[in-house]
């Protein structure tokens, strides 16, 4: 599967490949590079060692499958979110820290701040809630969503959370109120991949209407604080029928999408355009995550697969 | 269920464990061992014998993505997929099928299956019949009536095997049961893990003392009988002769006696529940294990394969599931039909693969499709059917049968036909001693097009 040099401006390198006996919903690498996680339909999230995929522990406890596995900010826990409606804390063991509820169904997504304790899960019940994963309580629960949370995103300085789903609708939360900060509307189709640049002056959101939309939101003296439809920056079109997950790389030059028949397309920020579109899965791509030095890239699959990747610029 | 140690053996899930036989509800309902000899030699030893592998897609399988696309349809209703040619003019089915469509001239599509009483349950699919208002002694299944009117084709093996695992739904999970019968009849569950009693200790290679095991099965009888927890034990009693001393079924569950390119070939899958959770694996050892026991002597196979009761996100959608599930079933079912051909036994063994009901037209909000007892499909293959043809249709959004609706039963009477049974004639007593015919034979009859 590697790319050609000169066929195409990105270097796909196949490294290794991890398994769930059932379809995989999340991948997240630590802060640290060490590990990355993964969240599987098999009802169990495991921990790999990124140096040669070696499995180091799986966190089994949770009733349903798992939509979402990530490190806390400092590194030394892991959250889950499950369809059993639960959002667990463990310890890098596997040791359980903290078992958290109050969803009313399914969690489709959770996401981790990469600064401070956030923790949010979103899900069937039309609700985001927040968390706090250093003292594994209750913050706010976040409501006005209009159909079932699919996805979420903080921004890197941890102010503003970032909520898509089912009515195809962006919602921008301000962390410090817990209030709505403003609606992004223009997919049509479900919202399925939602994050933002690491400099914070980009959203990206991923649908089910098969496009990646670029949102500018460089701060907030910059927008009119109103809840508002706004259009996106740009609007492109993924050559996957639709897209299902979507990350930028730790410098912000690239966004990663994952979306159905296993299609994995990179693209660079600065111009638009697509650098690397190919099949790479058997299923839909669930979830797509850099490691933090930028250089490799995990993919994960219903096909039940992660495929971590060395991934470069061509000379 | 008796549950005998015995030597060291990797059974077909793959674990390698001490060995063992689960004895329950045995097939040769009130043979003794001579008349189990005698079947055998009446059988011949050749293997050759008509027999049936039923595959239960659980769930429910979504009929317009298989085997009865709808291009024209709206595209809330159309689907994901593609449909390709096949060897068969004017047959089309999935993309994700390309090993089924070039051996499409050896399957009979059946696109218009109609009567689905809309249980969540293997029920319909085993006995060809409704759940309610069953007969004393209840419905049996194909494989308990193969065993009645059949019993064994080979002594040491049972007429009727259930390969299905435990699962949490049990109406999946259940292989076909005995029903008025008796339970003489009812299948040998090896991967069910449901031994309710167990001979602990005794092993096969201590079977040459039939001494001791006649005193263990004594005790068991006893045991038995105060529980109430058996009948037929004379019957059962045989039986576990009949098994113990032959290693016919154990062999042929030990799937690592068999040429590792050929457990390639069927793709060997994954023995743990597929979906939710809560149904079979994609297991496709079972298709191998299945021709094994075939060869072995057994009559009828179920087996369980995959969880296709696809209701959308967050459970993967329906075309999600079906990229996972239709490669695989691909895989294992043209292999299994391409051994047996290769094996010469195409035309004794009939493979049936349905599930109970088909799946709404219009994709829900999620992805998924939901229940639609309407129409459902069916394959056959094998069993000397005129192969290489579909029969029936559905109207253009695949919302029921427009022509040639084919009822369930009219699918077990093609199958009672394959095994040399005539459905006019055949009758079995029900426990209020009303003689029961196998299908309603006054309104249903093997399909004319196959038979």
């Amino acid at each position: 599967m590697k790319t050609q040099p000169g066929s195409s401006p990105i270097v796909l390198e196949p490294l290794f490949s991890v398994a769930h006996p059932n379809a995989i919903y999340g991948v997240a690498f630590s802060p640290d590079g060490e590990l990355f996680a993964s969240a599987s339909l098999d009802n169990s999230a495991r921990i790999w060692r990124v140096s040669d995929g070696s499995l180091a522990t799986t966190l089994t406890g949770h009733g349903d499958g798992v939509a979402f596995a990530g490190f806390t900010a400092d590194g030394r826990r892991i959250v889950t979110a499950s369809l059993d409606r639960s959002v667990r804390i463990w310890n890098r063991d596997g040791g359980l820290v903290a078992n958290l509820s109050g969803h009313q169904d399914y969690l489709a997504c959770g996401t981790v701040s990469a600064r401070g304790s956030w923790i949010a899960s979103g899900g069937f019940d039309k609700l985001v809630r927040l968390w706090d994963s250093q003292s594994a309580s209750a913050v706010a629960t976040l409501s006005g969503s209009e159909d079932s949370v699919q996805c979420l995103g903080f921004s890197a300085d941890a102010q503003w959370l970032a909520s898509g789903g089912d009515d195809a609708t962006i919602r921008i939360w301000e962390l410090e109120t817990r209030s709505l900060f403003r609606k992004l509307t223009g997919h049509v189709g479900a919202v399925e991949g939602l994050a933002f640049s690491p400099s914070g002056g980009l959203l990206a959101s991923a649908g089910a209407d098969g496009t990646l939309r670029l949102w500018s939101f460089s701060d907030r003296e910059s927008v009119t604080p109103a809840v508002e439809a706004h259009a996106p920056l740009v609007t492109l079109d993924s050559s996957a029928a639709k897209l299902k997950s979507v990350a930028f790389s730790p410098d912000g030059a690239w966004l990663a999408t994952g979306g159905t028949e296993g299609r994995l397309e990179i693209w660079q920020v600065s111009d638009r355009k697509p650098l690397l579109a190919r099949n790479v899965h058997q299923n839909t791509i669930y979830a797509v995550a850099f490691h933090p030095d930028g250089r490799r890239l995990a993919t994960a699959s219903y096909d039940r697969s992660i495929h971590v990747w060395n991934i470069f610029a061509s000379e | 269920m008796i549950e005998l140690l015995g030597a060291k053996h990797r059974f077909c899930d793959g674990v390698s464990r001490r060995s063992f036989l689960k004895i329950g509800g045995l097939a040769a309902g009130g043979l003794t061992l001579p008349q189990l000899l005698r079947a055998e030699s009446a059988g011949g030893s050749s293997g050759r014998h008509k027999s049936v592998i039923m595959v239960f897609l659980s769930g429910g399988p979504p009929h317009q993505d298989m085997f009865d696309l709808k291009m024209e349809a709206p595209v809330e209703i159309r689907g994901e997929f593609r449909p390709i040619a096949t060897r068969v003019p004017g047959l089309e089915i999935c993309e994700l099928f390309p090993r089924m469509a070039a051996m499409s001239d050896r399957l009979a599509v059946i696109r218009s299956v109609v009567g689905s009483e809309g249980r969540h349950a293997s029920f319909q699919c085993m006995t060809g019949r409704t759940f309610d208002r069953q007969p004393a002694g209840g419905w049996p299944s194909l494989g308990a009536v193969v065993s009645k009117l059949q019993g064994p084709a080979r002594t040491g093996t049972p007429a009727f095997v259930g390969l299905a695992p435990k699962m949490r739904t049990s109406t999946w999970a259940d292989p076909g049961q005995a029903g008025f019968v008796g339970q003489a009849h009812a299948p040998f569950t090896p991967n069910s893990g449901n031994a309710d009693l167990a001979l602990q200790g005794i092993s096969i290679d201590k079977l040459s003392d039939r001494h001791g095991l006649r005193q263990r099965l004594d005790q068991l009888k006893r045991i038995a009988e105060v529980n109430s927890s058996l009948e037929g034990f004379d019957a059962y009693n045989q039986q576990a002769f009949g098994i113990l001393t032959s290693s016919r079924v154990a062999d042929a569950l030990d799937l690592e006696q068999e040429d590792p390119d050929v457990r390639d070939r069927y793709g060997r899958g994954a023995n743990v529940p597929a979906g939710y959770g809560d149904a079979g694996p994609l297991m496709n050892d079972y298709f191998l294990a299945a021709r094994r026991l075939i060869e072995a002597g057994t009559r009828v196979v179920t087996l369980a394969y995959g969880r296709w009761d696809w209701h959308g996100r967050p459970h993967g959608t329906n075309f999600e599931n079906a990229r996972d599930h239709f490669p695989q079933l691909d895989q294992g079912l043209t292999a299994l039909l391409e051994d047996l051909r290769e094996r010469g036994m195409d035309q004794d063994v009939s493979v049936l693969v349905w599930g109970e009901f088909g799946r709404t037209p219009r994709i829900n909000k999620n992805g998924g499709r939901d229940h639609w007892p309407q129409v459902a499909c069916a394959l056959l293959a094998g069993g000397g059917i005129r192969a290489g043809q579909v029969i029936g249709s559905t109207n253009r959004l695949g919302e029921h049968a427009k022509d040639r609706p084919v009822h369930f039963q009219e699918i077990f009477a093609t199958v009672y036909h394959n095994l040399g049974i005539d459905i006019n004639q055949a009758t079995i007593k029900d426990w209020s001693g009303r003689p029961q015919y196998l299908v309603d034979h006054s309104q249903y009859q093997p399909l004319r097009e196959l038979v």
